[in-house]
């Protein structure tokens, strides 16, 4: 199967779009990442990296401090996007200019799909074709298709 | 001086300004200068490696890689964010009372560990208070760094200068307590003062989150209790050794070796992760500069210096004295006190040699000592752990300038100074 066959459609985020409403999509959708694009190119960020956002700088410094937050304090957390957009996110996760694609082209097979994704420890791709955003293949589908 | 001395010098200075200007990576500028050294034959591999006037000093590299194991697993027990926090709420939110009981933490931990790690280890938790007082954070992350080089400076670990210091001139943890932490504690007395007007206007601010404080609960940043009492255990065992060093022979390197074994042994972490933890560059960094100052030596270069310095004072011990405490906190302040100490040491050597009457209590030594030490507070570059607080503030969207540094750090490093030269001369003169 090539990655046009397998590419689902979702929502594209910009580096505008507020961060509470990507992480509202991300619950909503129960996809494992999000894909932002950038002015050149794609970036993904998995689930477990979007939080990152939230998290204060010293936490994740020392990862001890977390633990002595206060039920409702750490409750809060969401609290703290308000206000932030998907470009703090972006800064915050230092993407490197120089690390591999998160994006395969249509006609990639399952393996080149599957090295991408291992390569840049990501949990999904997005599929590009001549610059076209044709929507996303996710681990969970790819290993779908290789089981079949 | 000879053609070879003056290859050697040329070669050191290189090295030097490349350390102190950063163009290269200051590893890379001090084995660079030793490979040049080694391969150009100034110096003979018998001298550097093991000659005990002119090579490695071993007992300073396996020192600092015991402690640097031992703290490896010291930090894991929480036992630092637990201080805090508790000295925080001890203070009740009010922010001076924070800035000082986090200031004695600090200068407390930085006389036991190297205080790179002990501002490594503070500066979260200290973000974590302010911004729960709604305090703005560079104050207390600026006190918090400036007290690291106070308090460093008591003990013989603290701050490495002193590791050398002690290594070269046979001074002993005890000799440390006696000689450097009684001017230390005063230092860090005045300390407290000086930072109550030098952020006056910061501590005025009225707190707003003096409950969210108190609803942090310390306790919970201690992963493992039996970890921590049986670190504490090891570590009281390394203090009592350095204590008894002058009666039981053993030197500190190999007491910091043995615990750092231990250590190993009853952390439930992987050997691997605590050896991760190792600053290797540190390590390497001080390898090369001893092959770079021994080669310095070997061909008779800082014999000329130490007798230009002689000549200058006269060798009397006041004059000898001020210059080297004052020339070295003005050093020091410019540039790494690490290998301006290492270079200095058989300066101090050949000084003593000259007029013993400045060797009597080590009286040179503590003032080479307590420059170096006190004069990387001045700058932002004259200590590693100003270096690192600056880059955890920048991470945290907090700007501190070259110039910022200095409005506080000069100060500092000029009343440290100032308390030290009465010192220096009432006890020694």
């Amino acid at each position: 199967m090539r990655a046009r066959e397998l590419a689902q459609p979702t929502q594209l985020l910009g580096l505008d779009t507020p961060a509470l409403d990507a992480m509202r999509m991300l619950a909503a959708s129960g996809l494992p990442g999000l894909v932002i694009a950038l002015h050149k190119g794609f970036v993904v960020v998995p689930a477990s990296q979007v939080l990152r956002v939230a998290l204060p700088r010293y936490v994740l410094d020392d990862a001890a401090l977390g633990r002595v937050f206060d039920e409702p304090s750490a409750d809060a957390l969401a609290a703290r996007l308000e206000g932030r957009t998907i470009a703090d996110l972006a800064r915050s996760l230092e993407p490197d200019d120089d690390g591999p694609d998160h994006f395969v082209d249509g006609d990639a097979n399952a393996v080149e799909i599957a090295a991408v994704m291992a390569a840049a420890h990501v949990p999904l791709v997005a599929v590009v074709d001549s610059g076209e955003f044709l929507g996303i293949v996710t681990v969970n589908q790819l290993i779908g298709s290789v089981l079949k | 001086m000879t053609v070879i001395a003056w290859v050697a010098v040329a070669i050191f200075v290189g090295a030097y300004v490349l350390i102190a200007t950063e163009r290269v990576h200051r590893v890379a500028a001090s084995l660079g200068g030793a490979a040049i050294i080694l391969g150009l034959g100034v110096t003979s591999s018998q001298d550097a490696f093991y000659s005990s006037e002119t090579g490695v000093d071993w007992d300073v590299i396996f020192l600092l890689l015991g402690m640097m194991l031992v703290v490896g697993v010291l930090k894991r027990t929480g036992v630092f964010e637990y201080m805090a926090i508790r000295a925080a709420k001890l203070a009740g939110g009010r922010p001076y009372r924070v800035m000082v009981l986090l200031v004695l933490v600090t200068a407390g931990a930085s006389a036991l560990l190297d205080n790179v790690t002990t501002v490594l280890l503070v500066v979260p938790v200290t973000l974590l208070v302010c911004e729960r007082l709604g305090l703005h954070p560079l104050p207390f992350l600026m006190a918090e760094a400036l007290a690291s080089n106070i308090g460093g400076a008591a003990t013989l670990v603290g701050d490495p200068p002193n590791i050398i210091i002690a290594s070269r001139a046979d001074l002993t943890f005890t000799d440390f307590l006696v000689h450097m932490l009684p001017v230390v504690l005063v230092v860090l007395a005045a300390f407290l003062v000086l930072i109550r007007v030098m952020f006056r206007k910061s501590l005025a601010k009225p707190v707003t989150g003096v409950d969210a404080l108190m609803a942090l609960d310390e306790r919970e940043a201690i992963k493992d209790p039996r970890l921590l009492l049986r670190s504490g255990i090891v570590l009281g065992a390394i203090l009592i050794g350095f204590l008894l060093q002058r009666q039981t022979g053993i030197s500190p390197s190999v007491v910091a070796l043995v615990g750092a074994g231990i250590m190993i042994l009853i952390s439930p972490a992987r050997p691997g992760e605590l050896v991760e933890d190792v600053e290797w560059e540190t390590l390497l960094f001080f390898i090369g500069l001893f092959i770079l100052v021994g080669a310095l030596v070997e061909v008779g270069a800082l014999e000329q210096l130490a007798q230009f310095m002689a000549n200058a004072t006269d060798s009397q011990v006041v004059p000898t004295l001020m210059v080297v405490l004052i020339g070295s906190a003005v050093v020091s302040a410019i540039v790494d006190n690490i290998p301006y100490v290492t270079a200095m040491t058989p300066v101090v050597e050949s000084l003593i040699a000259s007029n013993p009457a400045l060797g009597h209590d080590g009286a040179l030594w503590w003032a080479l000592a307590l420059g170096a030490d006190f004069g990387g507070n001045a700058t932002l570059v004259g200590a590693s752990a100003n270096v690192v607080v600056v880059g955890i503030a920048a991470r945290n969207s907090l700007h501190i300038s070259f110039w910022t540094w200095m409005k506080y750090g000069v100060p500092t490093a000029a009343m440290s100074i100032a308390i030290a030269i009465p010192y220096v001369l009432l006890r020694y003169a």
